[in-house]
């Protein structure tokens, strides 16, 4: 019990030592945007993505982007807009943890982010972590998984003036603008920046599902939706002795909702309209005196209007508003004073708040984050070793204040070779949890103030080979993992079927493999040839009940196999581009039945572009085609996703 | 472009790998044996029915879809045999299914949408050449049932639940279920001859299912709010209507076994199920425990079969797992399951 206090006093301070090696995200990048168009995959130790390879795929939002990742499957509701999720590794989307620009973006009402609704045309690149960490928020370095996302307007440049803009047009009446202007200077003493981005589209896509044996075809309703982005954000570097940046941005929401396709019944005129405010500020010094430090604080507020002008036909109308307020304060530092050891502290304190009339009371939430570790690195071997403590206190104006706290380990043990081949293979372990989100605790006749905290256990096996030669360089990444799931949430049906509740079930056991083979052939000067390829295995397992019929079953829309082989030809500044993304049958619900068969699907993406400069101008100029074989498919059973559209993209920037 | 279509199909053949469903077999007229709603779940489009052939104790799961080359839709609500007819209520899709009895064929799909929007069908009653059907938007609808049309709308009170014909007069339970939690607690009394509510009983809290006894007394499940007030069975005097006694046992459901009641009852925090036996002449339980519960999980629906002198109980399982027929005796000793749908929760028993 003592030891246990002192390990619980000791990383509730507020002090981190971080591994100073590994440089912080949001460091001053220097290079320049057109720097990244000639993709090197060596000594990328992360699956990622960079802003070449998102400026050819061009999706719409950023769950499409995910879906190129191994391990991830994106579960999608719809097109522009529509609700997207991840799953990495079979672990559900509450475990991982997005950071963009070095802050973590969950929230506790639903406890994951909507990725359909984050634009991608100002993110310089994403990068999936599933094991290390760079200095990084203390809930992001306490995740079970973590993706990075950086953008343009908060990063410092050595130009004294950028602009950037994008127009999209596309089908199913979808325009999106993007506009960003940052100034900077050339010594990269600071940075201001300002970015807008308008998305809409009317949605009305046509659909063809299968009704038993015949084939039924429907255009889509109620599914407009238009968004606006807008923010501003500054760095200054201080005299060398760290970096400050602040940044606000505000996203305004409008949407139809238009619901699973419902057989013989085409009816839906719900909306959710939402805004978000957040104002973050970062301050972070390098390398003085063997010391890192990162402190960072931001604030959050959102609000959701739900309306129902027809619900259940009643001659009620129904709304429901919600009022999401959070804050975040922490601070990480970081010595690598020793020869081989460096040693690492962050801590992190949250408090958030839902406000609802669908809200049983007014949940308020205090989650303490503090994480040790350390890194010891000789000759080719190289061990991260962390301890992260968590503490949630939880109170609600209509129940009693509730405590909890735990401690999650984390080990990783690497190899690393580095010669004319370089090869990196280690082995993992990272224990974690996710709160009930505040929707699953007090959602009126939902929510279950008893439940308890979703655990993970994440084993792991990897390994990064990068062959480099004179024409054409190889990164394969072979991963296979072993994850459990203990005390998953779900919901079951709990007063009668019409009333589900959410309850900690079961255990779920995922056992997987997941692959990445990268290549850059350079034919000659001016033909360059990539290859992105990504496969994913997850066998996710309900372990929960030797006698339940779904024991041993694969889980509700975790599929066996899905991956994705995406192809680029460049040939001087113009390009073509062929992907095709495959996902094998899912099912609806738990029971491996015929009957809860969504089907497999394959989709194919091609596109052709071409880039001409003017001075410092740069144009670029895209056409693409998705869905280019019109497949009918859906993600998720009954909602319907587009068949083949097409989009043009032109983009532009200047930077002097 | 050949090519890449190859490649695809490829693609997916072998990312859908997966055994065929065994080919199903179904008889070409219906006998001996029973039809059963599977629910399925709310906008999930697999409401189904099965046929379980008594002949050989066989089942066959997708009964509808064998028959018409399609679904039936989105959360099947209730199914009852009248004229040679089956109608069945589909709730989530919005229409009432009527199907040939000896074929299993559609004859009709009657649309229950008004002004483009569902009014919610939830149960049907028949008197003479009319169908009663209570709409959760608040009506009863009546139904012709020789032109399979709407003929008129009855307003009632709040998401009108289950219904019964009584000495002239149709009594629709008023739940307001979808008002949770400010429930209805009425029975509303309509007049056949006018067409007409004419008054409405207060009973308890959130009234489902109605039956009525050899004597005309009337039998209601008050299913309270699912916490502090509990389910219970309620009589309604025929003679006298506002002369209304509530018993203190726990009870959701009423299914009639000749001159008795079966009662059933499913307690979602216990996950226990239990059927009661009651004789509505003495207004008395015979037996708190008249079947064994060793083989049910989840007590969704029952049936007694007057043909073969057998009770059918159907279980839901986890209400997401593949749900069962359980046949026992009249005397409540079990004999035999048949796996069927999604749900389970109504029968048509043929001789």
């Amino acid at each position: 019990m003592r030891y246990k206090l002192l390990i619980a006093t000791f990383l509730s301070c507020s002090f981190i030592f971080a591994q100073p090696e590994e440089k912080e995200q949001s460091l001053p990048e220097v290079k320049h945007a057109s720097q990244f168009i000639r993709v090197k995959y060596l000594h990328n130790l992360m699956p990622s993505l960079t802003r070449k390879e998102i400026l050819e795929l061009q999706t719409d939002d950023a769950g499409q982007l995910l879906q190129r990742f191994p391990g991830i499957h994106v579960r999608s509701y719809g097109g522009l807009g529509g609700l997207k999720t991840i799953s990495v590794r079979g672990l559900g989307g509450q475990h991982s943890q997005l950071v963009i620009d070095g802050f973590t973006s969950a929230q506790d009402q639903t406890g994951q982010i909507n990725l359909g609704t984050l634009q991608t045309d100002n993110i310089e690149e994403v990068v999936l972590k599933n094991y290390q960490l760079n200095l990084a928020p203390a809930s992001a370095l306490s995740a079970g998984n973590v993706i990075i996302m950086n953008t343009f307007e908060n990063r410092f440049s050595n130009k004294k003036n950028e602009f950037r803009f994008a127009q999209r047009l596309g089908s199913f009446g979808q325009t999106d603008t993007y506009l960003a202007y940052k100034k900077g200077d050339s010594l990269m003493r600071y940075f201001v920046a300002a970015y807008g981005k308008f998305r809409q589209s009317h949605g009305l896509y046509p659909y063809k599902v299968m009704n038993g044996n015949q084939p039924q075809a429907g255009v889509r309703t109620n599914n407009f939706y238009r968004d606006l982005n807008a923010g501003i954000s500054a760095g200054w570097n201080v005299r060398k002795k760290g970096y400050l940046m602040a940044n606000y941005r505000r996203t305004v929401i409008e949407q139809e909702l238009p619901g699973p396709v419902v057989l013989y019944y085409n009816h839906a005129d719900e909306t959710l309209a939402q805004d978000n405010q957040v104002l973050q500020l970062k301050f972070n010094s390098n390398h003085r005196k063997g010391f890192d430090f990162l402190g960072f604080a931001s604030a959050r507020i959102g609000t959701m209007h739900y309306h129902d002008p027809s619900y259940f036909n009643l001659g009620l109308e129904r709304s429901s508003d919600y009022l999401n307020q959070g804050f975040v304060l922490g601070a990480n530092v970081a010595y690598s004073g020793f020869q081989h050891v460096r040693l690492y502290l962050a801590s992190e304190q949250q408090m958030s708040r839902l406000e609802s009339d669908e809200i049983q009371g007014t949940p308020h939430r205090q989650h303490h984050f503090s994480v040790l570790g350390a890194t010891w690195a000789r000759k080719n071997f190289k061990t991260v070793t962390q301890l992260a403590y968590q503490s949630i206190y939880e109170h609600n104006t209509t129940s009693k204040g509730s405590y909890k706290q735990r401690v999650n380990p984390f080990i990783e043990l690497t190899y690393q070779h580095v010669k004319r081949i370089e090869l990196r293979s280690g082995i993992a372990y990272r224990s974690s949890f996710r709160m009930p989100s505040f929707n699953e605790l007090y959602y009126n006749n939902i929510g279950n103030t008893q439940l308890n905290p979703e655990r993970a256990e994440q084993f792991s096996l990897f390994s990064d080979l990068v062959i480099e030669k004179t024409r054409v360089d190889w990164t394969i990444r072979p991963t296979i993992y072993f994850n459990q799931v203990i005390d998953k949430i779900v919901a079951i049906p709990s007063q009668n079927l019409f009333i589900w509740s959410m309850q900690n079930v079961g255990l779920v056991y995922v056992k997987g493999f997941d692959f990445q083979c990268l290549a850059l052939f350079e034919l000659n000067k001016n033909n360059k040839l990539n290859l992105s390829s990504n496969y994913t295995f997850q066998y996710a397992t309900d372990q929960t009940d030797p006698n339940s019929p779904t024991y041993g079953h694969q889980l509700a829309y975790v599929p066996l196999h899905n991956g994705n082989i995406d192809l680029s030809y460049h040939y001087k500044k113009h390009g073509l581009r062929l992907g095709v993304f495959a996902n094998s049958l899912r099912y609806s619900l738990n029971e491996n039945t015929p009957s809860n068969i969504v089907k497999a699907y394959a989709l194919l993406d091609a596109a052709i572009f071409t880039r001409f400069d003017y001075k410092t101008h740069q144009f670029r100029l895209q056409f693409s085609v998705k869905n280019a074989l019109n497949s009918s498919y859906a993600v998720i059973r009954n909602y319907v996703m587009p068949g083949r559209n097409f989009l043009i993209t032109l983009n532009y920037e200047i930077g002097k | 472009m050949r090519l890449v279509n190859k490649f695809l199909i490829l693609t997916v053949l072998i990312v859908s790998c997966k055994k065929e469903q065994p080919e199903q077999i179904v008889p070409e007229q219906l006998s001996n044996g029973i039809l059963v709603l599977n629910e399925g779940l709310f906008q999930q489009n697999n409401s189904s029915i099965s046929w379980v052939n008594l002949a050989d104790n066989s089942a066959t799961d997708d009964f509808f879809l064998a028959k018409n080359d399609r679904q039936l839709g989105d959360t099947g609500n209730d199914m009852v045999l009248h004229g040679g007819k089956i109608y069945v209520i589909v709730n989530g899709s919005g229409l009432i299914e009527v199907i040939n009895k000896q074929s299993g064929k559609s004859i009709k799909q009657i649309p229950m949408l008004i002004g483009g929007v569902n009014k919610l069908p939830r149960s049907i009653v028949f008197n003479g050449s009319r169908g009663y059907i209570t709409c959760y938007d608040g009506y009863v609808d009546v139904l012709d049932t020789v032109s399979l049309t709407i003929t008129q709308r009855i307003p009632v009170g709040k998401n009108p639940e289950n219904a019964v014909v009584s000495n002239g007069k149709l009594f629709v339970t008023n739940s307001g279920g979808l008002h949770a939690p400010l429930m209805d607690s009425t029975v509303s009394v309509i007049s056949l001859t006018t067409l007409e509510e004419i008054q409405r009983i207060t009973v308890g809290k959130n009234p489902g299912r109605i039956e009525v006894d050899q004597q005309g007394d009337l039998y209601v499940i008050a299913r309270g709010n699912y916490g502090s007030i509990s389910s219970r069975m309620l009589r309604i005097n025929g003679t006298d209507l506002s002369d209304v006694q509530q018993f203190d046992f726990d009870a959701f459901g009423i299914e009639k076994m000749n001159e008795h009641f079966l009662i059933t009852y499913y307690d979602f925090t216990t996950q226990q199920s239990a059927v009661l036996l009651f004789d509505p002449l003495v207004e008395s339980l015979i037996t708190n425990n008249f079947i064994s519960m060793q083989e049910i999980t989840t007590l969704y629906g029952l049936k007694y079969d007057p043909y073969r002198n057998k009770i059918y109980c159907l279980d839901a399982m986890s209400f997401t797992n593949t749900g069962y027929v359980r046949r026992y005796s009249a005397s409540g000793v079990y004999e035999t399951s048949f796996k069927v749908g999604l749900n389970p929760n109504k029968l048509v028993i043929y001789e």
